[in-house]
């Protein structure tokens, strides 16, 4: 309910008016003078007229009562703390692209954006707020919060560039949503004609990291086995300027043992795949461009494939616009995570464009297109059966607040598990031997990412789909150990909002959190964040008028504009309670 | 305006004689000389020592018999007096039928008094007015039914007198008790007469209703039915009980007066 809603000015407003008319035009009992009320005051100590509403009501008692009123009717319609953040924030973007890796006679380009980034940190006013960026193929922000100087700074120290350069202009519209928060933009990358080349909003602040370099770089490394061996495929692409003799691309063990090598030369925005084949290959394999001269690539431009462990889990994962499901997946035990179209275990496809034809592997469909949507379903999950049944285990979806959901023909093999008055909204089930479960809904258009329970979630799923691969280690109750991810905060105390605290210990350098709850605001120190205290980096909620906004400044203040009114009107309803006790008294 | 008091009316009153709870009206001076210890032949007469007495009243005999303070103390021959205290508060003025009955009983009892050959002194809280003559005292009680004083009402602090003193009040204050003992303490021989309206005594009210106090202006909501006005009358017999028994403590006659009785009514029982 919100008052943008026209059935709570129908509704709300003829309400409080009726209730003043009736006020002002209500019975008045008969008055009667008499010489004193001497006598009265002793028989009508606790009697007084059985119809409470002809008891004398002063104006201004029948004021505080309609102000309470208005304040309990403000805190049901949910308002938004529509104010940001009142201290300045800053965010600065830094492009970690694998272009960034490039020796330049300045130095390391990656190495002059970090100095850029400390400069700007360092100059910017005193409680300033940091977001630290780091754009890549996915837009991996790994500053998780509106950070503090200092952590800015570890945050800094902490980017590397290990990622795959792609088209940035993809990645604005994303940058323009965080920049909604009238926050100070600074983008530090090497590509300025890229960028320029962008819609470019007014306002933002280009640092060009300047120095030519040759830019070979390798994308990916896939080894796979098959009944002849191990086959593998190394992808190397070229970005800008590339030099003339191709580049010698060696494939090594992590002890330095030669296993094969080749010569590459893709021309400047192409890529060539070099495919390889072995008998046997390390547990460790180290694919690295050989530098042609002096100033070339680093001797750190390396790229390391691991061999997968027994009962691992493949993932082909299709997110281009989900940031929560790779840190969830990450965090998983056994998964392998492979972003190629190389056959995988299981397939999770987010948001696609179009359905796929065939599903030969068990897949998870987040979000198919679909033009019939259902705006704040209210959901009613059904009892799930069989193996089904593992889906809920944990989590609640029953609570889940969707902004917008389609609604799905649920084929004749599958199980609803989402339902609302208007239709079905997830359903999971079997074809042909293949399970595949079905989201109606965007993952980031609902609080899902917000929960504790999302990796429960994600979890179930993936038990689901492939029931030998993965691990019961993440249980309600039970010790987790959250895996730290380089820029991650020491976690100290984790508070939810109650008062209960859920404490994080570290057993053997690893971290344990024993608490799993339905809220996702959990406080750290004394700051905010929006949990999932696994997710890296918190969730941006839609601004709408009929969600709960939880941006940077709202979650400051630490407690909802809700609460605020609720007690608001709790302490009004006190001193009315008073001041009624006063006048009965007094007449 | 009608007359406060009727040509036959006040012809009637000049012919009533006041007997002052057990003594005539002459009783208020000796009815013999003193015959020991006395000063000369001066009409005296004996009550209890009072602080603020002249030592040479003291009746050493009197005291030694009784064991207790005793003075004779000479009274004036001439004019007597009867100090009569009217209630002016909002209870007693705010309601034309009470008022006019309360001032026409004072007026009625100074008439009385004054046929008698003595003397009245009127006392309405601040003011005091003492007045022998009786067109002088038709007139100052006229005025005083046609505009009645608009200040509080408080018992006034009188000096002790032997003489009678008479209240005529309805008793709603919530120190009435404190009133009496101020009375008691201001006269001997003190007479309450107690003036209530037939509605305070079975107040007729049905159904929501909000009672003002015309005094304070506290209001109170009630639904009124039987059971509550069966309540509110236990309450004013207890009330008046309290009243009769605080007067009896005090030695204060006590007449319980509706003002709706006639003034012969009144006057008669008064008088008695």
């Amino acid at each position: 309910m919100s008052f943008i809603d026209a059935w709570v000015w129908w509704v709300g407003a003829p309400l409080l008016a009726t209730l003043l008319v009736w006020h002002l035009l209500r019975h008045q009992a008969t008055r009667q003078h008499v010489p004193s009320l001497h006598l009265w005051q002793f028989i009508t100590a606790e009697q007084r007229s059985r119809r409470p509403w002809m008891w004398p009501l002063p104006w201004w008692l029948f004021a505080l009562r309609m102000l309470i009123g208005s304040v309990l009717l403000l805190a049901a319609s949910g308002p938004v703390w529509a104010a940001s953040s009142p201290q300045p924030t800053r965010v600065i973007v830094v492009d970690t692209s694998a272009s960034m890796r490039a020796q330049t006679p300045q130095g390391v380009r990656i190495t002059l954006a970090k100095q850029h980034a400390h400069a700007l940190i360092e100059g910017a006013p005193v409680q300033t707020r940091f977001t630290i960026v780091d754009v890549n193929a996915r837009m991996f922000i790994r500053g998780n919060q509106l950070r503090e100087r200092a952590d800015a700074h570890r945050l800094v120290d902490a980017l590397a560039a290990v990622h795959v350069a792609s088209d940035v202009r993809a990645l604005i519209p994303q940058l323009q949503a965080l920049d909604n928060q009238r926050s100070d933009m600074f983008i530090i990358s090497d590509d300025v004609a890229l960028w320029q080349a962008s819609d470019w909003p007014t306002g933002w602040q280009l640092v060009p990291i300047g120095g030519d370099a040759p830019n070979h770089f390798i994308e990916g490394v896939t080894v796979q086995s098959n009944a002849t061996g191990w086959q593998g495929m190394v992808r190397v692409v070229a970005d800008g300027p590339v030099p003339d003799r191709a580049r010698l691309l060696e494939l090594r063990d992590e002890t330095g043992r030669l296993y094969d090598a080749t010569y590459v030369n893709p021309h400047a925005g192409e890529s060539v795949t070099w495919t390889f084949r072995m008998p046997v290959v390390p547990d460790v394999l180290v694919a690295s461009l050989q530098p042609d001269s002096a100033d070339a690539l680093a001797a750190d431009d390396v790229y390391w494939w691991r061999k997968p462990t027994q009962n691992a889990l493949r993932i082909y994962l299709q997110s281009p616009d989900t940031r929560f499901l790779p840190a969830a997946l990450q965090i998983l035990p056994n998964v392998v995570r492979v972003e190629t179209l190389a056959d995988a275990d299981i397939a999770i496809i987010d948001s696609p464009a179009t359905l796929p034809i065939q599903r030969t592997i068990p897949t998870w469909l987040i979000n198919p297109p679909s033009t019939a949507l259902a705006t704040f379903p209210v959901l009613t999950p059904p009892t799930l059966i069989g193996d089904a049944a593992l889906l809920t285990q944990d989590v609640d979806l029953q609570s889940t607040q969707i902004v917008t959901a389609s609604v799905l023909m649920t084929p004749i093999w599958a199980q609803r598990w989402l339902q609302s008055p208007l239709g079905t909204h997830a359903y999971v089930g079997v074809d042909s031997g293949i399970a595949h479960v079905v989201f109606g809904f965007a993952l980031t258009h609902t609080d899902l990412p917000l929960r504790v329970e999302f990796p429960l979630l994600v979890r179930n799923v993936l038990r689901y789909l492939a029931p030998t691969t993965a691990s019961d280690s993440m249980q309600t109750g039970h010790p987790y150990a959250v895996q730290t991810v380089e820029d991650a905060a020491a976690p100290l105390i984790v508070s939810q909002p109650l008062p209960a605290t859920a404490r994080m210990t570290q057993i053997n350098q690893k971290w344990y959190l024993i608490d799993i709850t339905n809220s996702g605001a959990y406080r750290i120190a004394d700051r905010w964040y929006v949990a999932n205290l696994l997710a890296p980096w918190e969730s941006a909620t839609h601004r709408t008028a009929t969600t709960r906004a939880l941006d940077a400044g709202f979650l400051q203040l630490g407690i909802s504009l809700r609460q605020w009114c609720i007690w608001l009107s709790l302490v009004l309803l006190l001193c009315e309670r008073a001041l009624t006790w006063w006048t009965r008294r007094v007449t | 305006m009608s007359q406060l008091l009727q040509t036959d009316e006040i012809a009637w009153l000049r012919q009533q004689e006041w007997l002052w709870h057990g003594a005539s009206g002459s009783s208020m001076v000796a009815t013999h000389p003193a015959t020991h210890g006395g000063r000369g032949s001066e009409p005296e007469f004996m009550r209890r020592y009072q602080p603020g007495d002249d030592i040479r009243w003291v009746d050493w005999a009197a005291t030694l018999r009784l064991q207790r303070a005793m003075v004779r103390q000479p009274h004036p021959m001439q004019q007597s007096l009867l100090r009569i205290v009217l209630d002016t508060s909002a209870s007693m003025t705010a309601f034309p039928q009470k008022w006019r009955a309360a001032v026409r009983l004072v007026a009625a009892l100074g008439v009385i008094t004054m046929s008698q050959l003595n003397a009245v002194q009127l006392i309405t809280g601040q003011q005091e007015t003492r007045v022998s003559h009786l067109e002088q005292w038709m007139a100052d009680c006229t005025q005083l039914y046609a505009t009645p004083p608009v200040h509080p009402f408080e018992f006034p602090e009188l000096r002790v007198q032997p003489q009678p003193l008479v209240l005529c009040s309805d008793l709603w204050h919530a120190e009435w008790q404190s009133q009496l003992h101020r009375m008691a303490r201001a006269s001997h021989h003190g007479i309450v007469i107690h003036l209530l309206d037939a509605e305070e005594c079975s107040p007729a009210y049905t159904g929501e209703i909000t009672l003002v106090d015309s005094e304070t202006g506290q209001e109170r909501t009630l639904t009124m039915d039987a059971h509550l006005s069966a309540r509110y009358r236990d309450a004013l017999q207890h009330h008046l009980d309290a009243v009769r028994a605080t007067c009896q403590q005090y030695g204060i006659t006590h007449h319980l007066v509706d003002s709706q009785y006639s003034l012969w009514h009144t006057i008669s029982e008064v008088c008695q």
